[in-house]
């Protein structure tokens, strides 16, 4: 323990001290060849100084196993025979691939709509009732849960027990209570789909709602009584002056939403571990790349997710360069 | 065009009297302006009369119909905010629009109609910008555009000038103006500047802490100020006050003493009493420089301001705020001169001292 201890912190004051060392002998070695040489061609190399390290890092940590992922998925199970696109055919033919890419799709439509609209509806409606705040706490505290909590937690509400038994999921009690038959709710194929999404979008919807709560409060209070006089209603006020105002933030809360349900792992993992038709691609490259020592197909599965985020991160990034512009 | 009346209004906010007892009668298509200082509750009122706000107790009537729960759109009045809340998303065409939308006219007569308004305020090349993209002057027209679309009987105005820079304000002033004489709809206007009520107003209401101290012509309020409130409200320069007690009472005629002086000059006041604390109001351009023994009071010059057309020279006397007074550009008077201050009897005001009310003329 103590080693360990003496070692991380030797560690810690080691790499400061090599980048400090690093910078300043740069600056000074630069500062010498400029004052010799009188050129700007000093000045222009500077800035590369800097960002060597982080250049370098982001390279190695990033760069690196993404092209090394491209070239994984042209080779076989050991990686090392080269077996051309037969990877990709596999990925396209094989019928699990099939309805995991179905329920990825799911995921990807049904989560960012819903936790978004809740989250919306919860930040416009709690700000019309004195117990708002309270609500709104409730609704976000599952956001400090992780996700695998979160798929306990909710694991126990769909959780079934023999009929003899009570039951203690709280979805099966009510169904017994209003006098229907339990039933092994996340077994049901297709459907159990949906039951796993919930846990999402129960942890999302904070996330929306706050973001969203925020973006509502910004809105000027005399645009919105100017339609009150102009003869806009609650609900005309809502969809035509409030949401049109808020575009943006919503589409960076969905946007965000979806990259987070892209990478979503935790949950099938926890819930069902991808039995029952209930795999995403996470899941499957996860169980293809250590279960099945498979490289080939994990980084085919993996080159999938990739694209599928590069889309959402054009378009985002895109609206950062535009809010920079205004 | 239609009247409106306000019968015994009351508003709170929880333990506090915003409005306390707001009895007008506004006959159809007068321009009436609320004014009064900054917290008076001119704009809670106003609010009120386009039913944003809920009313605690007491009546407001349109066209003799009680519509204190009547929506706002309704009521048949349109307003023009401060800060013009013109819809940011929306085109300038869009913005005049939305109202006519809303209540689901034909098409080709909102076309018809936003374009008629467009004309007549200017607007037509901006009608498919952004709010964003138009200046301060072209955004408060654009917010009195969407107002006038709707034909509304009553206009409510909430200070929508003081968004705008001194030289835009005098001309939107006139617009204002103009286009009252051309409607001729009823029009409340409030607003905290008493330039722009004297200039606007048909009639002034003067609010002071949830009150009406005066409703009246804006002459009347100027030569005729109901208390010494309405006295330094109204007018710029502001009303110059100096405190005096009565020496002497002898039918329509009493002396007074100004800063233990007696003043050679003769009141016709009756009813007041010997020794009586009484403040003397005079407007700056009643103040004139006279000889020792006529005059109120004497003081040194502290500051002169020219104006170019006159030149308003500051007077300090003891125990009391600047007193100003405002002369021809042709003066020879310097700073630290000593000024003896002088007034004619029938233009001083004369105010009890403690209720603040008027005891004369």
């Amino acid at each position: 323990m103590l080693v360990q201890l003496v070692q991380s912190i030797l560690v810690v004051v080691l790499a400061v001290t090599v980048s400090v060392v690093y910078f300043i002998a740069g600056n000074w070695i630069l500062d010498r060849w400029s004052a010799k040489s009188n050129t700007p061609k000093a000045e222009k190399i500077r800035p590369w100084i800097f960002l060597f390290p982080a250049l370098f890092l982001i390279s190695l940590y990033l760069l690196y196993p993404a092209f090394e992922t491209l070239r994984l998925s042209f080779f076989n199970n050991s990686g090392r025979e080269f077996v051309g696109m037969q990877n990709y055919l596999w990925l396209f033919q094989d019928e699990q691939m099939r309805t995991t890419l179905r329920n990825n799709f799911l995921w990807l439509i049904i989560v960012p709509l819903l936790s978004t609209f809740f989250g919306l509806i919860i930040a416009t409606l709690s700000d019309r009732v004195w117990w708002g705040a309270f609500a709104k706490t409730l609704v976000f505290m599952p956001m400090a849960i992780s996700f695998v909590g979160a798929s306990v937690i909710w694991k126990f509400i769909y959780d079934l027990r023999s009929t003899d038994a009570d039951q203690i999921g709280l979805l099966n009690a009510i169904v017994v209570a209003l006098g229907g038959e339990p039933m092994a709710w996340i077994t049901i194929p297709f459907w159990n789909n949906f039951f796993l999404m919930v846990v999402l979008i129960w942890i999302q919807t904070g996330f929306a709602m706050v973001i969203l709560s925020a973006a509502l409060r910004g809105l000027s209070n005399e645009v919105i009584e100017a339609s009150r006089m102009d003869g806009a209603n609650e609900f005309q006020i809502f969809y035509k002056i409030m949401v049109p105002q808020i575009l943006p933030t919503i589409i960076v809360v969905w946007t965000t939403i979806t990259v987070i349900v892209l990478k979503v792992f935790d949950i099938v993992v926890a819930m069902t571990n991808g039995q029952w038709d209930t795999g995403v691609l996470a899941n499957l490259m996860f169980d293809w790349m250590f279960r099945a020592a498979d490289f080939g197909r994990g980084s085919v599965i993996a080159l999938m997710i990739l694209l599928g985020v590069i889309p959402i991160m054009y378009l985002n990034i895109k609206r950062l360069k535009q809010e920079d512009e205004i | 065009m239609s009247s409106i009346k306000l019968n015994n209004l009351y508003k709170d906010y929880g333990q506090t009297n915003v409005i306390k007892g707001v009895d007008v009668e506004i006959n159809s298509g007068e321009f009436v302006v609320i004014v009064g200082p900054s917290g008076c509750g001119k704009s809670t009122l106003l609010r009120m009369i386009a039913g944003l706000e809920k009313i605690t107790s007491g009546t407001i009537e349109i066209d003799d119909k009680v519509v204190n729960d009547i929506d706002p759109a309704k009521r048949n009045v349109a307003m023009v905010f401060q800060s013009y809340a013109l819809y940011p998303h929306l085109s300038i065409y869009e913005n005049i629009a939305f109202g006519l939308k809303i209540a689901k006219v034909d098409k080709e007569i909102i076309t018809q109609k936003v374009l008629s308004v467009a004309n007549t305020l200017e607007l037509v090349d901006q009608l498919n910008k952004l709010p964003k993209q138009l200046s301060g002057g072209q955004r408060q027209r654009v917010a009195i555009a969407r107002a006038l679309v709707r034909e509304p009987k009553v206009f409510l105005f909430d200070e929508p000038l003081s968004n705008l820079d001194a030289g835009l304000r005098v001309n939107t002033r006139i617009e204002l103006a103009k286009l009252h004489q051309s409607i001729s709809a009823t029009m409340i206007y409030v607003t905290h500047d008493q330039v722009e009520a004297l200039t606007l107003a048909e009639k002034i209401v003067v609010l002071n802490e949830g009150e009406i101290e005066q409703f009246g012509t804006p002459m009347e309020l100027y030569f005729n100020p109901k208390n010494k409130f309405i006295a330094g409200f109204i007018g710029s320069p502001k009303m110059n006050f100096i405190k005096a007690s009565i020496l002497n009472v002898n039918k329509n005629d009493c002396k007074v003493m100004v800063l233990d002086k007696v003043v050679d000059q003769s009141f016709p006041i009756s009813n007041v009493k010997t020794n009586e604390d009484v403040t003397l109001g005079i407007r700056p351009e009643n103040l004139k420089s006279v000889t020792l023994e006529q005059s109120l009071c004497s003081g040194g010059v502290e500051l002169i301001e020219s104006l170019g057309e006159y030149d308003l020279i500051y007077i300090r006397i003891p125990q009391h705020e600047l007193l100003c007074m405002k002369v021809e550009i042709k003066n020879e008077i310097k700073m630290k001169d000593v000024i003896h201050l002088g007034v004619d009897s029938e233009n001083v005001h004369i105010f009890d001292e403690s209720s603040m009310s008027k005891k004369w003329p």
